[in-house]
């Protein structure tokens, strides 16, 4: 099943910045599809067309048989909640504890006490964060910052998992037992799209890799192909 | 996993969590929160004083000047056998309430009672006041008036009631300044409520940034800055009716003492329990009000175009 469309998407910014061109291409639930491409190429912007924080200056980008454009007012946060994101800064509220930073998208989403501290915990036993839960999380390395940004994104089970460069600021070990996770993550049928420019991990994941260049889509490599080299 | 539903408890935790962090945060910077409160707690008390004083004196005139007396002084020279003659038709009149007629010796004896002149009084050869006819008017007074005044041997009506609607006309005016004044205080407490929000918005850019990523609703963001506004209402609200009952009871003595000295046994009203939750509630209402405003012009300007 379609999960993410994008049909013939532009996006120009007010400065005359060109960040996509006529981009064109789809995503399956439960597919993970990483997307390279050198910096500026429109990576982030593309991220954040799916997640509803751009619109296109032209084409549609659907989701889940639905047009985004059509999304206004309220129905946008809702949309949100449907996508988890884990950004390249992780995003954290460094004041707060790790705990508390995980549990934000729960606690939107109007989850009860109980199933927010069930759910929490669980997150962050996955994820090896089990004994920061209670330190604050400007008091934490910068790699397990990241894996607070990925936990917060996993953890209200979102229909599609945007990540831009998750692995950056982790060992390769970590790196190799995150992306496991978000593997495990798509056989749930989470659909998870990672921008990375790094090829070596992209290479050895062996899924469907997006070439962008200035914009346009200059390639779409299925595993198969990337198997064969 | 399931997916996440708003359940009621879960809505009230958003609200009870929403709550504390407001609170935490106003204690957590008490001298901010105790100017904004200040402010808006002088914004508050200073119209409920204006209204208060205003309540006083209309209570006031009512109690001074209940009736509407025409008093109708004969020319000196007329006698209470002519006096009787003309006052009489007025006994019975249809428009008259009330008729009395005072001979010049029954006026002087109360002038005498209730002046401070009664020993300069005193050494006249001769009582120098005339025979007068007091005369309360039942309905318009208007044509019982002209009447009076078209009596022969009268030297002068004076009609008690024109003072009266001169002073209604002034108590009309004072509550229309009353209002234009309390509206522009009230505006004042508005802003300064949603400067004080404005501020913790100011503090909470990124944190709010961050929430929208994830999801939340302008409801959501709005909430906590809504306890905000309302909590410092509600305590400007309590200072305010501190602030006028220690006013209050600071010139009660004074007014108390002038209002003596003109022979009134006037007293003033209780501050009424009754008005109290009235009272917070607009305080609460207004602190909301300032928040609202502030939160909106936030999510305004940080709401990228057509979303």
């Amino acid at each position: 099943m379609t999960l993410l469309r994008f049909d013939n998407v532009s996006k120009k910014y007010p400065g005359g910045h060109q960040a996509l061109d006529g981009l064109s291409f789809s995503v399956q639930a439960g597919e993970m599809v990483f997307i390279t491409s050198h910096s500026g190429a429109g990576k982030s912007t593309l991220l954040k067309l799916a997640h509803l924080s751009e619109r296109p200056s032209s084409g549609g980008v659907w989701f889940g048989g639905k047009n985004l454009n059509s999304i206004r007012g309220r129905h946008v946060a809702l949309h949100r909640r449907k996508v988890g994101v884990v950004h390249q800064d992780h995003c954290l509220l460094l004041e707060r504890t790790v705990f508390e930073n995980v549990a934000l998208p729960l606690q939107i989403a109007g989850c009860s006490a109980t199933e927010i501290r069930q759910r929490v915990d669980r997150m962050l036993e996955t994820l090896g964060l089990a004994e920061r839960a209670h330190y604050r999380s400007i008091d934490i390395s910068s790699g397990e910052q990241q894996r607070v940004g990925i936990a917060r994104a996993m953890v209200s089970d979102p229909d599609i998992l945007l990540a831009d460069e998750p692995t950056g600021n982790l060992d390769p070990g970590l790196a190799a037992d995150i992306m496991q996770m978000l593997v495990g993550l798509c056989a749930q049928g989470t659909a998870v799209v990672i921008a990375s420019h790094d090829l070596a991990l992209v290479k050895r994941m062996r899924k469907r890799v997006l070439v962008i260049d200035k914009g346009r889509l200059m390639d779409d490599i299925s595993p198969e192909d990337l198997a064969d080299g | 996993m399931a997916k996440p539903t708003l359940s009621l408890s879960a809505w009230i935790g958003q609200h009870a969590s929403a709550f504390a962090g407001s609170f935490s945060r106003l204690a957590r910077r008490p001298f901010s929160s105790l100017l904004s409160l200040s402010v808006m707690a002088m914004a508050l008390a200073l119209p409920m004083a204006l209204a208060w004083s205003m309540l006083q004196m209309q209570q006031l005139t009512a109690h001074v000047q209940s009736s509407r007396a025409i008093t109708v002084f004969f020319q000196p020279g007329v006698d209470m056998v002519r006096a009787s003659a003309i006052a009489a038709p007025f006994k019975n009149d249809a428009t008259v309430a009330r008729m009395q007629l005072k001979s010049p010796s029954e006026g002087l004896a109360e002038f005498q009672q209730s002046s401070d002149l009664a020993k300069a009084i005193a050494v006249l050869d001769e009582n120098p006041l005339p025979a007068v006819m007091v005369v309360e008017p039942k309905g318009d007074e208007t044509a019982l008036l002209q009447r009076l005044r078209a009596l022969p041997d009268v030297e002068f009506v004076q009609y008690d009631g024109l003072w009266q609607q001169r002073l209604n006309a002034w108590l009309a005016l004072g509550e229309r300044v009353l209002l234009a004044i309390a509206g522009i205080f009230v505006l004042g407490a508005v802003l300064a409520v949603a400067n004080n929000v404005r501020l913790d918005i100011a503090t909470r850019v990124r944190e709010i940034a961050v929430l929208q990523q994830l999801g939340a609703s302008d409801g959501y963001i709005r909430r906590p800055f809504l306890y905000t506004g309302g909590l410092l209402g509600l305590l400007a609200g309590v200072l305010a009716v501190a602030l006028l009952l220690a006013g209050l009871s600071f010139i009660r003595p004074s007014v108390m003492a002038l209002l003596r000295s003109y022979g009134s046994d006037f007293q003033f009203s209780a501050f009424p329990l009754w008005v109290l939750p009235a009272i917070f509630g607009m305080a609460v209402i207004l602190g909301l009000c300032g928040a609202w405003f502030a939160v909106a012009h936030h999510l305004r300007q940080t709401r990228p175009v057509n979303l």
